[in-house]
C-alpha cells in the first residue's frame, strides 16, 4: 500500500477532468438513456390511462345502452301485451259481428225462402186453379155437348154475362 | 504544452465508455422498437426499473420541481458505483480512491446545489439567506455551504480507500499461498468492500446530493404546504 494506489494529493487537473467527465456523462446519459426511457414509460402510461378511460367510457356507454334496451324491452312487453289484448278484443268484436251477420243472413235467407215458398205455393195454387178450370171446362164442355141444347146454352151465357 | 492525464481519470473514462456504450445500446434498442409495452427482455425490465427507481427517488426526495435533476443523480450514481467496483477487476487505480476525483464529484454536486438554489430563490434571495436569521451567523452559514464539499468527498474517498487498502492487505497476506486460496478467499471481501460498501457509499453520496438540493430549494416547505 503506497501513495500510488491511494492518492490524497489534490490535483487541479484531476478535479477539472472529473467535473468535465461528470457533466459530459450527465449530458450523454440524459440524452440517450434517461430521457428516452422516461419518455417511453410516460407515453406508455399516458396511453394505458387513455385506454383505461376509453374502456371506462365504453363500459358506461354499454351500461347506458343496456339500461335503454331494458327499458325498451319492458315497454315492448307492455306493447306486446297491449297488442295481444287489443287483438283479442278486436277478434271478439269480429267474431260477434260475423256471428251477427251470419244470423242476419240466416234470417234473411229463411225469410227469402219463406217468401219464395209462399209465392211458389200461390203460383201453384193459381196454376192448379187454372188447370182445374181448364179441366172443368173440358169436362163441362163434354157434358154440355152431350146434354145441352140451344136454349140452355143461351140461358147459361146470359147468366154468365150477368154474373160477370 | 503536454497534459499528463492521471491514471484515475483514464480509468474513469473506461467507466464512462462502458456507461455511454450501454446508454447508446439502450437508445438503439428503443429506437428499433425492441422496447415493448409489456417488457419482453431482461434489458428492458432492468432499464425501466432502474430509470423508474431514479425518477421516483428524485421526486420523493427533491420534489416535482427538481425532477429534472433525476438524470444527473442517475448518471452520477452509476459513475460512482461502477468506479467503486473497479477494484474487483484488477484495476490498480480505482478512480474514487483518488481524493481529487471525489473532490471533483463533491464540487459538481456543490455547483448543482448552488445553481438550483439561485434558480429557486433568485440571486438576491440566495445572498440574503446567507445572513439569516441574523447577520452575525454569516460565517457559520458560509461554512455550512462549503463543508458538504469536504464531508462528501472525504466520506467517499475514505470508505473506498479503506476498502482498497484492506483488499491490498488481504492480497499481501495471501501472497505465497496456493492459487486456489488466492482465488477463493478474497471473494467475500470483494463482495463486502467493493459491491456492498461501494453501493452504500454511492447511495450516501447521491442521497446527500438530493437532500442538499431539496433543502436549498425549500422542498420541505413545499411538502408541508
Amino acid at each position: 500500500m503506497n501513495g500510488e494506489i491511494v492518492n490524497l494529493n489534490i490535483k487541479l487537473i484531476t478535479i477539472g477532468f472529473t467535473l468535465l467527465n461528470t457533466v459530459v456523462l450527465f449530458w450523454i446519459m440524459k440524452r440517450f438513456l434517461f430521457k428516452p426511457v422516461n419518455d417511453f414509460m410516460a407515453n406508455r402510461k399516458e396511453r394505458i390511462l387513455a385506454d383505461i378511460q376509453y374502456a371506462r367510457n365504453l363500459n358506461m356507454e354499454a351500461e347506458h345502452r343496456l339500461e335503454e334496451y331494458t327499458s325498451k324491452l319492458s315497454s315492448i312487453k307492455d306493447e306486446r301485451n297491449k297488442i295481444i289484448s287489443d287483438g283479442r278484443i278486436k277478434g271478439e268484436e269480429l267474431f260477434n259481428r260475423m256471428k251477427q251477420d251470419a244470423e242476419t243472413e240466416r234470417v234473411r235467407l229463411i225469410q227469402n225462402a219463406e217468401n219464395e215458398k209462399g209465392l211458389m205455393m200461390k203460383n201453384g195454387r193459381e196454376e192448379l186453379k187454372r188447370e182445374v178450370a181448364v179441366l172443368s171446362m173440358g169436362i163441362a164442355e163434354k157434358i154440355i155437348k152431350k146434354e145441352m141444347d140451344e136454349a140452355l146454352h143461351k140461358r147459361l151465357i146470359d147468366e154468365a154475362i150477368e154474373d160477370f | 504544452m503536454k497534459i499528463e492525464v492521471p491514471e484515475s481519470i483514464i480509468n474513469m473514462w473506461i467507466v464512462m465508455a462502458i456507461l455511454i456504450a450501454f446508454s447508446l445500446f439502450v437508445n438503439v434498442s428503443l429506437k428499433r422498437g425492441k422496447f415493448k409495452d409489456v417488457p419482453e427482455t431482461k434489458l428492458q425490465a432492468f432499464v425501466e426499473a432502474f430509470v423508474e427507481f431514479i425518477y421516483n427517488v428524485a421526486k420523493d426526495t427533491m420534489g416535482e420541481r427538481n425532477i429534472g435533476l433525476a438524470p444527473y443523480i442517475g448518471s452520477l450514481g452509476l459513475l460512482i458505483m461502477v468506479s467503486n467496483i473497479m477494484g474487483m477487476f484488477a484495476v490498480e487505480k480505482v478512480p474514487t480512491a483518488d481524493y481529487s476525483v471525489t473532490l471533483g464529484f463533491a464540487l459538481a454536486t456543490f455547483l448543482v446545489v448552488q445553481y438550483h438554489q439561485i434558480k429557486a430563490h433568485k440571486i438576491s434571495g440566495y445572498f440574503k439567506e446567507i445572513f439569516e436569521p441574523i447577520p452575525l451567523l454569516f460565517p457559520l452559514n458560509l461554512l455550512d455551504k462549503f463543508t458538504p464539499i469536504l464531508s462528501m468527498s472525504l466520506r467517499l474517498f475514505g470508505n473506498v480507500t479503506a476498502g482498497v487498502i484492506i483488499m491490498g492487505l488481504i492480497y499481501d497476506f495471501l501472497r505465497g499461498m496456493n492459487i486456489y486460496a488466492m482465488a477463493i478467499i478474497p471473494i467475500p471481501f470483494h463482495f463486502y468492500f467493493d459491491i456492498f460498501d461501494g453501493f452504500i457509499q454511492t447511495l450516501v453520496f447521491v442521497m446527500l446530493t438530493m437532500v442538499l438540493t431539496a433543502n436549498a430549494t425549500d422542498v420541505e416547505e413545499e411538502h408541508s404546504k
